[in-house]
């Protein structure tokens, strides 16, 4: 059963903030959808093989020479926080006082 | 039956709108109807109904569209593209107001196959956010109604790309069906939705929910456009290395030279046909396997018993491949950023909480929890391998069988708000469709009838890669009845 401690902690990790309200509404909701999830346990499934996918099954090459790609001087416009030139981000690296 | 509908013998009596395209690619060859006069009228029409119906994020008029010239079948035809793909030039959103304004630079792989078929683009469809949804109220702009009755919901995720269709305002339109996205809003919706084998369509500029389950799916008002926009849009891509290599087939030609139902065996599985089920939906699936029976089919009581897991193995897998595609939106690179952040942490926590829906951040959080240590083994890793006994119950059944037949649906059309309060109610509508992307194989949603005054959608799933059957089989239906001749009056 999932707890309002692990749903904070889940959306952390998956980068959300959540607001009070939601963490109060998706712990109920998990919770009972989670509850319906466990019949999947009452399958034997000990000596199976997982799918990831039935038609998929080996890993597609090429070869390593470099393609025509999108334009940089385009992409970077899809930013909302570009110069021109860069993606322009919050600093990562604290500066000492 | 609904008490205010179109109902016609023949598809030459058909008005304009709800002609299939292979009638107006007929009238356009032999000079009955002008590029410029479709055109206008589209547009027209579009402009008239679509404001009741919501169907368009974004409607083209397609007056004064250049297109590839060629005679080819979707030449000057106009199509609709559900807004989770790319076209480059035009907003594509998936619904989302992280992606509100977002502009791509390149055109999906099906969309460059379009255009180069010479067909014109009349708008970008409306959808649950990202495709997460059974009934389009999850889009963050705007809710779509059933052109059949307007406080219905037209099914989803593609619901606006099942409009598009259903109420005459484009010929062909392009969804994704990642649970039965295509299929169910078919079944609401009176109309056709195919969802081809895995691979068999390139995801190639398909915004990505799913990636081991997505896949691009047409709706057209007949088996026969179906073969037309399958054969169009499929093949291999070199940028999707999922896509399939195996040669797509002359699909319109092979409906042409006509299928033998007599050496038919279709299968009904006992799982199916459960309660649960609308009594007028089950009677309408019966109807429709009589019409098969009369004409000499062989009905094989079949048993897929693994079918009750179908919705917890979806939805864990399903999620915790939506958790992951999601993480690439963070504010960064393209889409919505949040203006009010003090660090780097707090630009990416703002921006995706405001950025995404509820459901969104729902499906986030149980993908996430999914995969998370601890939880991995029980969750994620079971339900692959309970994937494997839902993959295996068909490929036993597709021993004996050659078609399987289930409602598409449960229920017909539901009320806008029905299920919204709870989402383990909504995910069980569902319940028939999903199987069928866990096992990669393909199925078609076809009209066969009414509950009430709202379309019942017969479901038709075959192996993997007989599409050419599952096409076929839907065609002899369609030449012995007359649902796809039945519309909305809209």
């Amino acid at each position: 059963m999932i707890s309002k401690e692990e749903v904070i902690k889940i959306s952390k990790l998956a980068m959300l903030e959540l607001k009070p309200s939601e963490i109060e509404d998706y712990t109920g909701q998990l919770a009972s959808i989670l509850s319906f999830f466990e019949q999947i346990q009452e399958l034997d499934l000990k000596n199976v093989e997982p799918t990831n996918n039935a038609l998929v099954n080996s890993n597609v090459l090429r070869e390593d020479v470099s393609e025509k790609s999108l334009p940089q001087s385009k992409l970077i416009f899809q930013s909302v926080g570009n110069d021109g030139k860069n993606f322009v981000v919050p600093s990562i690296i604290e500066t000492g006082e | 039956m609904p008490e205010n509908y179109l109902k016609y013998a023949n598809v030459k009596d058909v008005p304009l709108h709800y002609k299939p395209a292979h009638e107006i690619r007929r009238m356009i060859d032999f000079g009955e109807l002008s590029v410029a006069e479709l055109h206008s009228y589209i547009a027209d029409r579009i402009q008239k109904i679509d404001p009741a119906l919501n169907a368009f994020l974004r409607a083209i008029s397609p007056c004064g569209s250049s297109c590839n010239d060629k005679k080819s079948f979707w030449s000057h035809i106009p199509i609709a593209l559900k807004d989770n793909i790319l076209t480059e030039g035009t907003v594509t959103t998936a619904g989302s107001k992280i992606l509100e304004n977002y502009m791509p630079l390149y055109d999906a792989t099906v969309v460059k196959k379009l255009k180069d078929a010479g067909a014109v683009i009349c708008g970008k469809t409306n959808l649950d956010e990202f495709a997460m949804g059974s009934s389009t109220e999850n889009s963050a702009f705007m809710k779509t109604k059933n052109p059949w009755n307007t406080d219905y919901v037209p099914g989803g995720s593609s619901g606006g790309s099942a409009v598009a269709v259903a109420a005459g305002m484009s010929y062909m339109a392009l969804g994704s069906d990642t649970g039965g996205s295509v299929r169910q809003p078919a079944s609401f919706c009176g109309i056709c939705g195919l969802k081809p084998t895995y691979g068999r369509i390139s995801r190639y500029g398909l915004i990505a929910f799913a990636s081991s389950l997505d896949q691009i799916s047409p709706f057209t008002r007949d088996a026969l456009d179906m073969a037309y926009a399958l054969e169009t849009i499929s093949g291999h891509d070199v940028k999707d290395s999922t896509s399939n290599s195996r040669l797509v087939e002359n699909y319109s030609e092979i409906l042409k030279s006509g299928f033998d139902i007599s050496k038919l065996r279709i299968g009904i599985p006992d799982e199916y046909f459960c309660s649960g089920i609308d009594p007028e939906v089950l009677s309408c699936i019966e109807n429709a396997i009589d019409v098969f029976k009369k004409a000499g089919a062989d009905i094989v009581k079949i048993s897929l018993p693994h079918t009750k897991y179908a919705i917890p193995v979806y939805y864990l897998i399903a999620t915790a491949e939506a958790s992951s595609n999601l993480s690439r939106f963070d504010g960064i690179r393209y889409g919505y950023r949040n203006p009010d952040h003090k660090n780097l942490k707090e630009l990416y926590q703002k921006t995706r909480d405001e950025g995404f829906g509820a459901e969104v951040k729902r499906r986030i959080i149980l993908g996430t929890y999914a995969l998370s240590s601890g939880y991995y083994d029980a969750y994620y890793k079971n339900a692959q391998k309970a994937r494997t006994k839902i993959r295996e119950d068909f490929e036993t059944a597709f021993k004996k069988v050659d078609v399987i037949f289930t409602p598409t649906a449960p229920t017909s059309a539901f009320k806008f708000g029905e299920k919204t309060k709870d989402p383990l109610t909504m995910y069980m509508s569902d319940i028939f469709t999903i199987s069928v992307n866990l096992a990669s194989i393909p199925a078609i949603s076809i009209p066969c009838g009414f509950a009430g005054a709202m379309p019942v959608g017969l479901q038709i799933l075959g192996n993997y890669f007989e599409e050419a059957k599952i096409l076929s089989v839907s065609n002899e239906f369609q030449k012995r009845t007359d649902f796809h001749l039945t519309f909305p009056n809209v």
